[in-house]
């Protein structure tokens, strides 16, 4: 965890596109909702994916309503960015 | 729809990179055939540990969806007697693991009903890239399709 000058709390992880080798680093306030923060990655990425949500290491599928640290987000974690859509 | 297979095979190396490091952060393992167009994807189930074979027919693709199919890699046993039970993933929505042992997703070509699956609302195969249902899953490329497939899979109680 990260509190810069005194401001909220903040986590800082590494968000991966699973189609792109390529990776970008991000801090957010811990409050911040998941699907908020998906969002702003898929456009850093350029995509204009509906509802992402990010697949954490143990390939568990976060839910877009919790914030960040509720969702088990913690600094230094490495997340996938993906479709948080279910099946029928 | 047809496409020639080094039509296919280009699209598909082009798609590697990204899908090996996707597999290589979540410990999974890929074989490509390219001469029989065939993506075999293999690694543990997250929750009981057994041993699964995800494969991915790719003939046609991407004017088609490929074929995504489980396999038992010890016994051989493929199909709905060896498929994940469903399991609840964040937001109440609804597994990608159908009932009837098939991939209930726009990316895999077995859910069409023109091909045998439970889906008559999506288009034919070849309109799969259009499909864009508010709630559903969406994925375009193998490793984003991969990975939603083990998202499920990771929310699934084990394997039936």
């Amino acid at each position: 965890m990260n509190q810069e000058h005194g401001g909220p709390p903040t986590v800082t992880v590494t968000v991966h596109e699973p189609s792109s080798p390529e990776s970008m680093s991000f801090s957010w306030p811990q409050s911040k909702k998941v699907g908020e923060a998906a969002a702003e990655a898929a456009a850093a990425f350029g995509l204009s994916a509906e509802e992402p949500t990010f697949q954490n290491a143990a390939g568990e599928v976060l839910d877009r309503q919790k914030p960040l640290v509720a969702a088990g987000v913690r600094d230094g974690d490495v997340l996938d960015l993906v479709s948080a859509g279910g099946g029928v | 729809m047809s496409i020639p297979g080094e039509v296919t095979v280009a699209i598909v190396d082009d798609e590697l990179p990204g899908l090996l490091g996707y597999l290589n952060r979540h410990g999974w393992q890929v074989e490509w055939s390219p001469l029989e167009l065939r993506l075999a994807v293999t690694g543990r189930h997250p929750k009981d540990g057994v041993p699964v074979r995800i494969v991915a027919a790719l003939d046609g693709y991407r004017a088609l969806p490929p074929a995504w199919t489980f396999e038992d890699p010890t016994g051989g046993r493929g199909g709905a007697s060896f498929f994940p039970r469903a399991g609840s993933i964040p937001d109440g929505r609804s597994s990608i693991f159908h009932g009837k042992g098939v991939i209930c997703a726009p990316f895999n070509r077995l859910a069409y009903k023109t091909l045998g699956g439970p889906h008559g609302d999506w288009g034919g195969p070849e309109k799969w890239l259009e499909v864009n249902v508010p709630s559903q899953v969406r994925a375009i490329r193998l490793a984003n399709m991969f990975a939603v497939i083990l998202g499920h899979l990771t929310a699934s109680p084990g394997m039936s």
